[in-house]
């Protein structure tokens, strides 16, 4: 992978940074194919975490299932919306809502650090820093997850032969 | 270079951010690819570990972009070629991964550099030739070649997605679909025609070009021999034949890897 010259830090609170104010404006955004955008660029920046976790494998299927799958779909259905119905929706929050988000925000964050410092010592130590390669990540699945594996196959076959099905009706 | 200087004109109530920012996009969607393709022994930027992922990463963000840009131009035209656009080229996508799938069961790695070492006796378009064909014809309608055009067909939609960008804007945006194609192309060099392998009597990526080239010729070629198909077969071809013709393959892959028959090709 590419080295890292900046400290570890200061990427963690830029990446952090930007996938935050991407979601803020993606709930934020007056026009929702903005928003839809924002949420495209809030994906990149947790694809940029799993690189940062030495995991560009996760990265690279995070962008292209989520920014090249799942914001697709979103853009594909503002689109087939009308644009002043999308405008209509679009209104202002309600006062209180600001304020109420707020404070879970805060509980939330309490909460995680109470959660953090009460584990403190006993946290599962970080994975050491280095190249993981993608068999590996392939044998933990397989050896330790089998059930779960086999059900996202049926899951995906499921979902291939409905659209089968579907392709087959319009004719 | 003619472009260049040629006036933008943003058609009336487009959405100007927009409409400036997406061609920019394209380029840079299309040019960081390269940064992975091995064009010989020693010469790539960045020999990834899931070098192939990434560039199937990026090349998916395509039609994102093309469907926004579609939308900032605020017409017609652009929007229903921008539509047509996006459902083919996530439709063929499919098929794509999966045809290269075999390819990396073959290789046992997802780096194009050791895809391409893989390949130093044979080519894996002889263990693996419906997946080239497969792959081909995705990627034909992933650069939406006739007879894939529909996103950009003339009598119909006038230029498809492109139909309201003029000047600088416009040579971005072929420049990028250009990229595409000679990425596409190289790709195809990479995963089955032995990458930078040749005689000797040539440096290596000489021999990547000339295959990369000749790849791309064939891309083009059917323009002046197919005529335009149906949106509704291009969408059955998609889902129906290539999708099963491709995970076909990937059995016949684990078929042959596990009965020894490509230990014994010497892959």
């Amino acid at each position: 992978m590419v080295q890292l010259v900046v400290p570890s830090d200061l990427v963690f609170v830029l990446l952090a940074a930007v996938t935050i104010i991407a979601a803020i404006l993606a709930l934020q955004a007056k026009e929702l194919i903005y928003g839809a955008i924002a949420l495209g660029l809030s994906f990149i920046g947790i694809a940029g975490f799993f690189v940062f976790l030495d995991a560009p494998y996760l990265a690279m299927l995070q962008i292209a299932v989520y920014v090249g799958a799942v914001v697709v779909l979103i853009l594909f259905t503002i689109m087939l919306v009308r644009r002043e119905e999308t405008e209509a929706i679009a209104e202002l929050p309600e006062r209180g809502q600001g304020a109420i988000g707020l404070w879970l925000a805060g509980l939330l964050a309490v909460a995680i650090s109470g959660v953090a410092a009460l584990a403190g010592p006993n946290l599962p130590s970080a994975p050491q820093p280095g190249e993981l390669p993608v068999a590996s990540l392939g044998l933990v699945i397989e050896a330790e997850y089998p059930v779960p594996l086999l059900i996202l196959a049926l899951l995906i076959s499921a979902a291939l032969l409905g659209a089968l099905v579907l392709a087959k009706v319009e004719k | 270079m003619k472009l260049i200087f040629k006036e933008i004109i943003i058609p009336y109530k487009a959405d100007r951010r927009l409409f400036l920012a997406v061609p920019l996009a394209l380029v840079f969607l299309a040019a960081l690819p390269f940064a992975v393709i091995p064009f010989g022994q020693n010469w790539v930027i960045a020999n990834l570990d899931v070098g192939i992922v990434f560039v199937f990463a990026m090349t998916s963000l395509f039609p994102a972009m093309i469907l926004i840009f579609a939308w900032a131009s605020n017409s017609k035209y652009p929007f229903l070629g921008g539509l047509r656009s996006l459902f083919q080229q996530v439709a063929y996508e499919i098929p794509m991964w999966i045809s290269a799938l075999s390819v990396v069961m073959l290789a046992g790695s997802l780096s194009l550099v050791d895809i391409v070492n893989a390949q130093a006796r044979i080519w894996f378009i002889v263990p693996a030739f419906l997946s080239f064909i497969v792959f081909f014809i995705s990627i034909m309608a992933e650069l939406e070649r006739l007879p894939f055009d529909l996103p950009s067909a003339e009598p119909e939609l006038v230029a498809g997605w492109f139909t309201e960008s003029s000047g600088a804007i416009f040579m971005l945006q072929f420049l990028a679909l250009y990229m595409k194609l000679y990425l596409m192309s190289s790709l195809v060099t990479v995963l089955f025609l032995g990458g930078w392998w040749g005689p000797s009597f040539l440096p290596q990526p000489v021999w990547f070009i000339i295959k990369t080239l000749i790849v791309a010729t064939f891309i083009i070629i059917p323009r002046g021999v197919y005529a335009r198909i149906r949106v509704d077969m291009l969408i059955k071809i998609g889902w129906t034949r290539l999708l099963i013709i491709g995970l076909a393959n990937v059995f016949l892959t684990v078929l042959l890897i596990s009965t020894g028959l490509t230990a014994a090709l010497g892959i």
